[in-house]
């Protein structure tokens, strides 16, 4: 069968589910979180574009906790349906070959993993506005910092996806999800170190402002590490999930 | 057996255990690195330590725990028809639910026992010259009562949601609502409505003052008994709803 018809069965088993509901209430929940910063701040710092920065850095702490547990939740709601109803020995049995459900399942789950990042991103935007920020987007950091975003999320993505495929019981991945988001937390706090080995973090390199009192108002140059940090998590992920034994 | 056995009975040799152990252990671990590194700063000792390894951990991840608790506990009915099996059975419905919030209650409880325990020993590798502070101890006691209405939301969430994960994440939602609304101080009320949230903050932010009215005690229990009823008041609805 080819894989746009694939694509078009998976995008069915999931027109009437839960599946929209939860990526809405996920980009609602980082939309309002992004207007914490703005609520107590003087409007009169609302024209000067270091406010982007600032709630940029905001959605970049926010995305350490919340994205973990919104992917777990995603990949494993992307094969709960399956893993339930035994249907990966019916799609065996079919003929099917498991690689091109792998890769179609995939593609399906990083697409929305995709509308999740940038839908978050135009709600902040547009609530930021409606506010009352004014001063214009710094394009190439908004760039770099979604960019980011979207490159991790997608790193992590896999891994649960892998996580959700090799094992029935939902619990492991989400379990993982938990542990990984508050040691991705702590480890931003601990060392540079831990926060280059500990992909849960990586959110964090979108921080860019400093905290150091006498260089507010500067920031941190533009790291390109966890974009190639995850791109080698993506390809090391995506050749393990081929091979993954399902549903044990 | 009563229901209560039966339910600790399918919990016990259940893989629920590994992250009740795995999370308090890296949130402490971690909270004890981070507090290392900056003891010059963090000078209130028991207190300081507190600071790290709590905050996180009671905000955002101990509710999320109590969702995968309550998750686990209705998914494994879920599995293969469980619930008509339970409603097949006689047992009053009221007893059913009753016997699932209080097994997820007691999990909760020790999960957090186990954090004291666990931040009991951490602090001993930094020879405080203070004596461990014991009114923790019933602070956290009052945190683990209050979080029993997350119990309920999450039990009536799991039962609705054939999912195992989307009540996780809705947990994760209610934990960062609860904390946003008392540490923003969105409305007066919401500091009760969200007691065990309040509490965690409170601990955390200015816990050498800390310390609440007779009248502040009555709200926030009665505001949790509230939800707790309108949560299994909505359980039972939902299981009442399956025998017809």
């Amino acid at each position: 069968m080819k894989t746009h018809k694939l694509y078009a069965i998976e995008g069915k088993k999931y027109q009437f589910t839960r599946l929209y509901g939860l990526i809405a209430l996920f980009i609602a929940f980082q939309g309002m979180i992004a207007l914490v910063p703005l609520v107590k701040l003087d409007p009169s710092g609302f024209s000067n574009s270091m406010i982007w920065h600032r709630i940029m850095d905001g959605q970049g702490i926010i995305s350490v906790i919340i994205s973990p547990i919104f992917l777990a939740t995603l990949t494993s709601y992307g094969v709960d349906l399956e893993h339930r109803h035994n249907m990966w020995r019916v799609i065996q049995s079919s003929g099917l070959s498991y690689v091109q459900v792998y890769k179609v399942k995939l593609l399906f789950l990083l697409n929305h993993v995709a509308l999740y990042v940038l839908g978050s991103c135009l709600l902040t935007y547009a609530l930021a506005r409606l506010k009352g920020v004014t001063a214009s987007l710094p394009l190439v950091d908004t760039l770099y910092h979604v960019g980011t975003v979207l490159v991790v999320s997608f790193a992590l993505g896999l891994v649960h996806y892998c996580l959700a495929l090799r094992y029935k019981n939902q619990m492991v991945t989400l379990a993982v999800a938990l542990v990984g988001s508050l040691s991705g937390m702590m480890s931003v706090f601990i060392s540079e170190l831990l926060m280059k080995l500990n992909p849960y973090s990586w959110y964090a390199y979108t921080v860019r402002m400093n905290s150091d009192p006498s260089l507010l108002e500067t920031l941190k140059p533009m790291e390109s590490y966890p974009i190639i940090a995850s791109l080698v998590l993506i390809a090391l992920a995506y050749l393990i999930g081929k091979r993954t034994p399902i549903g044990e | 057996m009563s229901l209560l056995h039966i339910e600790w009975m399918k919990l016990k040799r259940s893989k629920i255990w590994l992250p009740i152990l795995i999370l308090p252990f890296f949130s402490i671990a971690y909270g004890s690195i981070n507090y290392s590194a900056n003891r010059e700063i963090l000078q209130s000792q028991w207190i300081s330590l507190w600071t790290q390894v709590y905050l996180f951990y009671g905000s955002f991840f101990y509710p999320c725990l109590i969702a995968l608790i309550c998750a686990f506990i209705w998914h494994s009915e879920h599995k293969q028809g469980g619930v008509k099996l339970l409603l097949t059975s006689g047992t009053p419905l009221y007893k059913i639910l009753f016997a699932k919030m209080l097994v997820a209650s007691l999990v909760a409880f020790l999960a957090q026992a186990y954090f004291m325990l666990g931040f009991f020993i951490a602090g001993q590798f930094f020879h405080f010259s203070m004596p461990f502070p014991k009114v923790f101890i019933p602070w956290l006691l009052a945190i683990t009562l209050f979080s029993s209405l997350y119990v309920a939301v999450q039990s009536y969430l799991s039962l609705k949601l054939k999912s195992f994960a989307i009540p996780v994440a809705m947990g994760l939602g209610l934990g960062f609502i609860c904390f946003l609304a008392v540490a923003q101080g969105v409305a007066p009320e919401t500091h009760y409505m969200f007691a065990a949230a309040r509490l965690s903050l409170l601990m955390n932010n200015s816990f050498e003052s800390l310390s609440l009215t007779s009248f502040e005690w009555i709200k926030m229990i009665g505001y949790t008994l509230l939800g707790i009823g309108l949560f299994t008041g909505l359980q039972y609805k939902a299981l009442k709803g399956q025998t017809q």
